[in-house]
């Protein structure tokens, strides 16, 4: 089935045009969701949601760039806002086991990971999510998830060039924050 | 190479473009400094995470959540329809009855028996009228007639 084909099935709210989008593309919203999340269970959550948004507002896909692209955009756009509601809830308190089992990198890693190793996902991760927006947006889909330039500059509506341009800030940034944060650790 | 230009070159170093005096003062300094030491190699092990990330296996079941979800949203949507939908058909009913009830109210009001009954009220005021005056005369008369 071709990508036009899979868009009409669905507008036509054919379930087994469900099923292939989900087949198809589960593994792309997942694992970009997980990038930004870094917690399994909230990245399956977030992925049920962006199938959900798909479905419902698959007219207004006007097919101008690819199914993929517009993915890619509603699992970054879905996952920033939750990590934007994950830190106000616990800016308030709310949620104080989050802080110890879930976000921390307990369950996005495998369990036979050291946990030097999680404590520097945590530190990478709580780093990358320190970056301004679009370098963060750019870095991730990048480096986490093999992202192209040319697929990034369309994700985020910029330039080719501006996503080098991002992605070389957020490197430099991210390796001053971690080089401080060890230089403090370290003493 | 002292703390401060390891630190400098550090992101050149992670990059591996550093050229080949550059990475022997480097790593003659990381030979020296132990604190140096432990930085460039948390750094390293810590930015070698990026190169390995973590790939989700799909769920099995998300396509079943996923409709379970779309289906139980309908029926949220046709629930809450007729949660609106029922007060205002209420609404409508009695509206309805209201109408019909003054529609057909109006359509058994004889108005031709209130105007004769108004005219027969009339009649019998002046028929009153009329025996009033009569007996008033009667009276006068069986007056005038004493005297």
């Amino acid at each position: 089935m071709s990508e036009q084909e899979l868009i009409d099935a669905i507008k036509r709210q054919d379930p087994h045009a469900y099923r292939s989008l989900i087949d198809q593309y589960q593994p792309l919203v997942l694992n970009t969701c997980y990038s930004f999340v870094q917690s399994e269970d909230d990245a399956k959550d977030l992925t049920q949601e962006v199938f959900i948004e798909v479905i419902r507002s698959i007219k207004k896909f006007r097919g101008e760039s690819k199914i993929s692209t517009w993915l890619y955009r509603m699992a970054v756009n879905r996952s920033l806002n939750h990590i934007k509601k994950y830190k106000r809830r616990s800016l308030f308190g709310e949620v104080e086991e989050i802080n110890k089992g879930d976000f921390t990198a307990s369950d996005s890693f495998n369990a036979d990971k050291s946990i030097e190793d999680q404590e520097r996902s945590k530190v990478l991760f709580d780093a990358i999510n320190s970056l301004k927006k679009n370098q963060r947006i750019a870095f991730t889909l990048h480096k986490v998830e093999g992202v192209s330039y040319a697929e990034i500059a369309e994700i985020m509506n910029i330039t080719t060039y501006s996503v080098e341009s991002l992605i070389y800030r957020a490197k430099s940034n991210l390796q001053k924050k971690l080089l401080s944060y060890y230089q403090k650790n370290m003493q | 190479m002292n703390c401060k230009e390891i630190h400098n070159k550090l992101n050149a170093y992670l990059e591996s473009s550093l050229d080949d005096d550059q990475l022997r003062d480097f790593n003659m300094h990381l030979d020296a400094c132990d604190t140096c030491k432990k930085v460039v190699s948390e750094m390293e092990l810590t930015m070698q995470i990026l190169d390995r990330p973590v790939k989700l296996e799909a769920d099995p079941f998300m396509h079943t959540r996923i409709i379970a979800e779309l289906e139980n949203e309908s029926e949220t949507v046709k629930w809450k329809f007729k949660q609106v939908l029922q007060p205002v058909l209420l609404g409508m009913i009695i509206l309805v009855g209201v109408y019909l009830g003054i529609g057909l109210g109006n359509r058994f009001y004889d108005e031709d028996v209130f105007s004769n009954q108004q005219d027969s009220e009339v009649n019998l005021i002046d028929l009153e009228i009329d025996t009033y005056a009569n007996i008033t005369s009667d009276i006068e008369t069986f007056l005038l007639s004493e005297e």
